[in-house]
């Protein structure tokens, strides 16, 4: 049986490999980096040598870089630590602020944090799904009238349903100005690094997660930026600053720092975002032609700085979203309904935390591309969708 | 060598059928032993089955997914000297004395007549032996909790039935159903009970992809393979059925359509089975659970089936359905979260009493003649044995 040819729009879930991956973790050298053989030290340069690649592209310190598997454990530990700073005091308890709709790495482990009694209160997104300033100045004044304090806030630079931008500088810079103590800003950054222009310096932000599997790279290394060390949870070791204990992912290291320099390079960056944005505009365009398609927020446009050009997501009432994913799946088209970390879940949590209705919800998917997407993916695609609408 | 009895249960209530039950025992048996090794030895009225004492553990799942017999035990084999059998019953004792049974007697069978002791003597002997080593028993010729045989054949055998059999008819002895199964959780109980009851099963599931999908589909086939270890391999017809059910979209009042697919599936069912020479459709329907299953949207589905519809949990209640499909395995595999049917389909609102006249005149209407033969003639026919039992879906 011949196969078929395949179209590739779940960038959002996980991205193909840059070929060359494969040469890099093969030669990566084998030493564990703490032995003080030659092959350990051989090992901690290569593994430093990516420390600095990385460090240089996002234009941080190296120091500030620690590997992690990826961005769920980036968010989690982030997170953790307020587990971490309450200690066992039952009473004035450092309190979290997350977005409604963030990833379930932040959202789940904010329920861990409830359940140790540790106060978390979730910002509900505007309708287009960004988190205004206005909505995180409400929710820190109704912790303060709760009488928490609110010591974190973790919120993601862009949604990986919605794609929706929110503007993480503004929040950060109002936010430092408030008085009381100071509050921790985490972003999860893993749909926005190398592919949206964002400066973590320049944010101001004191923590992020990065994922290199969204960057064309492996699974299993991703980086958490911290501007100045803070405690974590997890013990075992002296490895990335005993931040990150556990034999460090060399090889991964070597791949991640690959893919930046691809990715996150100013000019490569902005030149696949236009070419994305060119592509995104196109398919919103076409899609309203095509009729039948509700976009999620409606009011998106087809070129749309708040928008990530990178995701869309789309209802096409009628067609339950699993019904979309399969039969665009059978035409050799690869999308999902949402977060793949969700799927087989009924619930579309970020949809309902927008005030999307549930039959909406229902029928949305997600459609994510990538670098490498072309203007024939996207005709391909919408030949595909047209023929299932007449169809179903 | 270890050897095991089989106890018969129901089967000696059979009269003059019971040579021929226990021969459709002995093939099932045969059949589900398939690469153990195992001999089943039948002489007597006894079941023995002796097999390797590395193959203990698979012979162990057999006979516990056995369906027609009362208990079966692991025998001790012994020498063929008082001293070893009285030895060996002492040993049983202790084991169900450490299990909480309290009253005993002795049986024994002397077939080797060079054996110094008859009958009378071993339980004598033995009886003695054993109130003296384990006093926690004592002997109950009436009424005991549990019975130590000795056997006297080839060698010396020494058992108590420590294991509860699932008792029934063996499969096969009851002739022949068609259960509508689903992928939820009563309907793989329904096809367990009636195969409990000696029928044989084969199974039909009605498929709307893309509105369900292949993991549901899997699901299915992993359900009949799960019952296919106590009822032999079932087979398996998935009847593509997605233009039925947008036909019935398209063409009814949005309240009825859960009744009128039903309706379509009894139909599309009873044409298979009698095709097929099956003797009567089988589904996991309890009374009222659900808005379809009213006495009045029986009535309604029931009347396109043409067959008898046997619904053995129709008075039984969710917990207890849930209980049996815990036992026999089918319940994880059930909840797993691959809907059988798009809730595009489903109404909000479906009719709770709907009237005989008006589904009938409704599902003519449909005009299904067409889409339900083409949808036959697609069939996928799998036949599903317990080695997919732990499909991964």
């Amino acid at each position: 049986m011949q196969k078929m040819k395949r179209t590739y729009f779940d960038w959002a879930a996980t991205t193909p490999p840059f070929p060359e991956i494969k040469d890099i973790i093969a030669q990566a050298p084998f030493g564990n980096p703490s032995s003080r053989h030659r092959e350990g030290k051989e090992a901690r340069q290569e593994l430093e040598t990516a420390r600095r690649r990385c460090a240089a592209v996002l234009g941080v310190r190296p120091e500030q870089l620690i590997f992690t598997s990826g961005g769920t454990e980036s968010n989690a530990s982030v997170l953790q630590s307020l587990i971490v700073r309450n200690g066992t005091a039952a009473h004035s308890a450092a309190g979290l602020l997350y977005g409604a709709a963030e990833h379930p790495s932040v959202r789940e482990n904010a329920e861990i944090l409830k359940r140790l009694n540790i106060p978390c209160l979730p910002i509900l997104p505007e309708r287009d799904g960004t988190v205004s300033l206005e909505a995180v100045l409400n929710t820190l004044e109704q912790a303060r009238e709760r009488n928490i304090s609110v010591r974190m806030l973790a919120l993601m630079a862009v949604n990986n349903e919605t794609g929706a931008v929110t503007d993480l500088s503004a929040i950060t810079q109002a936010v430092r100005k408030l008085p009381g103590p100071a509050i921790h800003i985490h972003a999860d950054l893993v749909q926005t690094i190398g592919k949206v222009p964002f400066s973590i310096k320049d944010s101001g932000v004191d923590s992020a997660a990065i994922s290199a599997h969204k960057l064309g790279g492996p699974r299993g290394i991703g980086l958490l930026y911290l501007k100045r060390p803070i405690p974590l949870l997890t013990r075992g070791g002296e490895q990335e600053w005993a931040l990150r204990p556990g034999t460090e992912n060399v090889a991964g290291a070597l791949a991640l720092a690959y893919c930046l320099e691809w990715l996150a390079a100013k000019d490569a960056l902005e030149a696949h975002y236009e070419q994305a944005a060119r592509r995104m505009e196109r398919l919103i365009s076409e899609l309203h032609q095509l009729g039948g398609c509700t976009l999620i927020p409606q009011d998106r446009e087809p070129r749309d700085r708040r928008f990530s050009p990178y995701i869309l997501q789309a209802a096409f009432p009628g067609i339950p979203g699993e019904v979309m994913v399969r039969s665009l799946d059978d035409s050799g088209i690869a999308i999902s309904t949402g977060s793949a970390c969700s799927t087989g879940k009924t619930e579309r949590p970020v949809l309902k935390a927008m005030g999307i209705d549930a039959d909406t919800a229902f029928c949305a998917v997600r459609f994510s591309q990538g670098w490498n997407t072309t203007d024939e993916d996207i005709e391909t695609l919408l030949g595909a969708l047209k023929t299932i609408r007449n169809s179903l | 060598m270890t050897t095991y009895l089989l106890k018969l249960g129901e089967l000696t209530l059979k009269g003059g059928n019971r040579q021929e039950f226990e021969q459709i025992l002995k093939r099932n048996l045969t059949t589900m032993l398939k690469g153990t090794r195992a001999v089943i030895n039948c002489t007597q009225g006894r079941f023995f089955v002796h097999c390797e004492m590395d193959r203990e553990s698979q012979v162990e799942a057999v006979l516990d997914r056995l369906i027609g017999i009362a208990g079966w035990a692991k025998a001790r084999p012994c020498d063929k000297t008082v001293e070893a059998v009285l030895e060996a019953c002492t040993a049983e004792a202790r084991t169900l004395a450490a299990a909480g049974i309290r009253t005993f007697k002795i049986e024994a069978r002397r077939a080797d007549k060079s054996f110094p002791l008859d009958s009378y003597g071993i339980m004598r002997a033995a009886g003695d032996a054993v109130c003296e080593a384990v006093p926690e028993l004592q002997v109950d010729v009436q009424n005991p909790q549990q019975i130590i045989s000795v056997e006297i054949r080839e060698r010396a055998y020494v058992y108590g039935l420590s294991h509860r059999g699932r008792r029934g008819l063996p499969v096969g002895s009851a002739g022949r159903g068609l259960l509508l199964l689903s992928g939820g959780i009563d309907s793989p109980v329904a096809g367990y009970l009636m195969a409990n009851r000696g029928m044989r099963l084969e199974a039909i599931y009605f498929h709307a992809y893309p509105y369900t999908s292949e993991e549901a589909q899997k699901k299915v086939h992993k359900l009949a393979s799960i019952i296919s270890q106590y009822a032999l391999p079932v087979r398996l017809h998935t009847i593509p059925f997605t233009q039925i059910q947008v036909r019935i979209k398209q063409r009814s009042p949005e309240q009825w359509s859960t009744v009128l697919l039903r309706m379509a599936m009894m139909d599309a069912a009873g044409r298979l089975a009698r095709r097929n020479r099956i003797h009567c459709l089988v589904t996991g329907e309890s009374l009222s659970q659900v808005a379809s299953q009213t006495v009045e949207n029986i009535q309604c589905t029931e009347s396109t089936a043409r067959l008898p519809v046997f619904r053995p949990l129709i008075g039984t209640d969710k917990e207890e359905t849930i209980r049996i499909a815990r036992e026999i395995g089918t319940y994880e595999t059930s909840i797993l979260p691959y809907e059988d049917c798009c809730v595009l389909f489903s109404p909000a609102h479906p009719i709770l009493h709907g009237h005989i006249d008006e589904a009938k005149a409704l599902y003519e209407s449909l005009e299904l003649e067409d889409l339900l033969e083409e949808a036959l003639r697609n069939e996928k026919i799998e036949k599903c044995t317990g080695e997919d039992a732990d499909l991964t879906i």
